[in-house]
């Protein structure tokens, strides 16, 4: 890790960083921590060795209990209160069982208790880096732009794209204050070398391969960040139990299933992590359960507006410098956060976009008072928006006589033909709208912000238009446009035949396919505003912003409320 | 800490919005599915089109190569109508994006990307 540790980016953030684990830790005794079994209604009793309590009840693990594991969903989902602590003790669990059965699936191979522990120790340490509301802090110090270079650094360096907590975990578990710790105080079995161990679990949480000589242990990441990882494992089943959401999967068939195998190609050797083809079942299961837990929480439109509003929030602590550093990131909590806006609440982040004030915005997601949807954006809600071409018929009439007649069709001119034609044909049931869509994607605060701001000039010039009086600002519109459920890489070759040989799932069951076409009709983009505004201005106002008034939209009042 | 928020050049979806958008042009409507990621890959590293691939990761292994950013931007893309894949074997891919609007979507980026996405197009 070397190089990765000399780039001015790395050594920025991780001073930032050790500063606060050097806080967490310093003080923090562990005289009398003893081995414990801890119940759990996801993994039952699971008993957790004296060195693993001596990490998990120190300050900068226990900072995780006030760090809810589904970001601002409890709005929506009141039981889903559980928080990253209880994530990572069950992440925990499930490497120690995942391991020993893989060790008792396995003939040959053997995870040896050094790795064991290493991956143990990932497990505990893999969330260590998230902050308040988890996914949604990282949405905002992960595009800061000192955050961006050192992500461009790690992506030019090990060629992985890791999530922002990720690689605030790798830097915590490589700052000297952590090791520190470690070495001194924490009674890990094998001290022999902090370093290279501290180096393999960064590693491993943010998804690069381990090398032993030059073999590949590839099994080891993927045990804690893979295809089907015990960080899935875990989040799925708590997650869903939390919420009371009837999603499962078969955890059994999948840990009796799940080996280690030797690939060897060309010389190099590597120990992948695969599941027997009997047991792509669970896998199958694994991926449905993901989608639909993206699709009823996380993308859930309750659970949507109200991260977009302590987006705001936070955003606001940024510009009034009260949030300053990667350590004040680590250090708040969810509800110190809030706290804050008691002691500076007068004060105006966004003069350019009117007088909201740090307050209001907390008090509006304290007592759950949430804008509600003036219009939803889909696939569905568009009419078909392709235009008939008479033109295109009276071409592949041209295009078969020539091929009946054999006059002389170029090959390459006849490939383009065929191509354009069945583009054509095969689109009409399409519900085309990446013409709108595309300028959306991927926006900053900033970007949105000035959406968000276009619609409030419409409104505006609608409210005058009616001789209303124009009581909202633009902190009563937002915007949502979220990412697609991400279904990994079903192409990757974790399958084990029954004659040894590797497949992927897609051989089995297509599966990029569908969970694709789910996605395309699952997926939704919001605009919601508060009671100040009328929503059938403000469907008005969206018409003309987003789809710049060029397409018919399907009828929205009925479900929508408008 | 620099406050300011940015963004990636091209994003993962932007790069393969831009590629599609040159094959449009060249009409070539249809892909193979299964060789789309290892094709992309032999790209990221060649200096006239490495710019394309700024948010896009690739994981080789020692038979496979695989990436997360390619698979959610075609999800994406296929989300927003610009792409299908053909049933029942859904081995092809087909671009349902219309000369006009590729050529807009080429328009609103400088040359540099437009030439590596023309390089990167002729070899589907």
């Amino acid at each position: 890790m070397k190089e990765l540790k000399d780039k001015s980016s790395y050594k920025q953030i991780a001073d930032d960083v050790n500063n606060f684990v050097k806080l967490k830790l310093d003080h923090f005794s562990i005289e009398g921590i003893e081995a414990k079994t801890i119940h759990d209604p996801i993994w039952g009793s699971t008993g957790y060795s004296e060195w693993e309590m001596q990490l998990i009840d120190s300050p900068l693990l226990q900072r995780l209990r006030n760090i809810s594991q589904v970001g601002l969903a409890v709005l929506t989902y009141p039981a889903a209160r559980h928080s990253r602590f209880e994530h990572t003790l069950g992440v925990a669990a499930a490497t120690k069982r995942l391991v020993d059965r893989i060790n008792t699936n396995c003939e040959k191979f053997k995870i040896e208790a050094d790795i064991k522990n290493k991956l143990v120790l990932a497990a505990i340490m893999h969330d260590a880096g998230h902050c308040f509301y988890s996914h949604l802090s990282e949405s905002i110090y992960g595009n800061l732009k000192d955050f961006s270079e050192l992500k461009n650094d790690i992506k030019k360096i090990y060629g992985v794209k890791p999530k922002a907590h990720e690689i605030l975990s790798l830097v915590i578990v490589n700052s000297d204050a952590f090791k520190k710790f470690f070495s001194e105080r924490v009674n890990y079995p094998n001290k022999s070398n902090i370093n290279r161990l501290c180096e393999d679990v960064g590693k491993i949480i943010i998804g690069v391969n381990i090398m032993d000589g030059e073999t590949i242990e590839s099994y080891q990441t993927s045990i804690i960040n893979g295809s089907f990882d015990v960080d899935k494992l875990d989040y799925i089943k708590r997650d869903s139990y939390t919420a009371g959401l009837a999603l499962d999967f078969d955890i059994e068939r999948l840990f009796t299933k799940i080996k280690v195998h030797t690939l060897s190609v060309d010389g190099q050797v590597e120990h992948r992590l695969v599941i027997q083809a009997n047991g792509v079942t669970a896998i199958e299961e694994l991926t449905f359960c993901k989608i639909m837990l993206f699709s009823y929480i996380y993308y859930h439109q309750k659970v949507l507006i109200t991260e977009d509003m302590i987006k705001d929030y936070v955003q606001a602590l940024l510009k009034l410098d009260i949030i300053n550093s990667y350590a004040d990131f680590l250090s708040f909590d969810e509800a110190s956060l809030l706290e804050l806006a008691q002691k500076q609440g007068d004060k105006k982040p966004f003069p350019m976009y009117g007088d909201i004030c740090l307050t209001q915005l907390a008090d509006n997601i304290r007592n759950r008072i949430l804008p509600k949807r003036c219009l939803e954006i889909s696939q569905s809600i568009v009419q078909n928006i392709i235009k008939e071409e008479p033109e295109k018929n009276i071409e592949l009439q041209r295009m078969l006589d020539a091929i009946r007649d054999n006059a002389g069709y170029d090959i390459k001119m006849l490939d383009a033909d065929i191509n354009n034609m069945i583009s054509y044909y095969t689109r009409s049931n399409e519900r085309y709208i990446a013409g709108f869509m595309s300028r959306f994607e991927s926006g900053t605060f900033d970007g949105i912000l000035k959406i968000r701001k276009q619609i409030y000039d419409v409104l505006v010039d609608i409210y005058q238009k009616n001789a209303l009086n124009v009581d909202f600002s633009v902190f009563d519109i937002y915007f949502v446009f979220p990412s697609v459920v991400s279904y990994g890489t079903p192409g990757e070759k974790n399958v084990l035949g029954r004659d040894g040989k590797l497949m992927s799932i897609n051989d089995f069951v297509k599966l990029e396919q569908w969970a694709s076409s789910f996605n395309a009709y699952k997926w939704r983009g919001y605009v919601y505003v508060t009671s100040k505004i009328n929503k059938e201005y403000a469907l008005e106002a969206c018409r003309t912003v987003i789809f710049e008034n060029k397409i018919e939209l399907n009828e929205l009042k009925s479900f929508l409320k408008i | 800490m620099n406050k300011e928020m940015i963004r990636p050049q091209i994003t993962a979806y932007e790069c393969m919005l831009l590629i599609f958008s040159e094959l449009v042009k060249k009409g070539k409507t249809l892909l193979r599915q299964d060789t789309l990621v290892s094709t992309l890959y032999e790209y990221r590293e060649n200096e006239a089109t490495e710019i394309l691939f700024e948010d896009i990761a690739f994981r080789k292994n020692l038979d496979t190569i695989t990436s997360v950013d390619v698979e959610d931007s075609l999800s994406r893309l296929q989300t927003f109508g610009a792409i299908g894949r053909l049933n029942p074997a859904y081995e092809k891919i087909v671009i349902y994006i219309s000369r006009e609007e590729a050529d807009n979507f080429l328009n609103s980026f400088a040359e540099q990307y437009k030439d590596a996405a023309d390089i990167v197009s002729e070899a589907f």
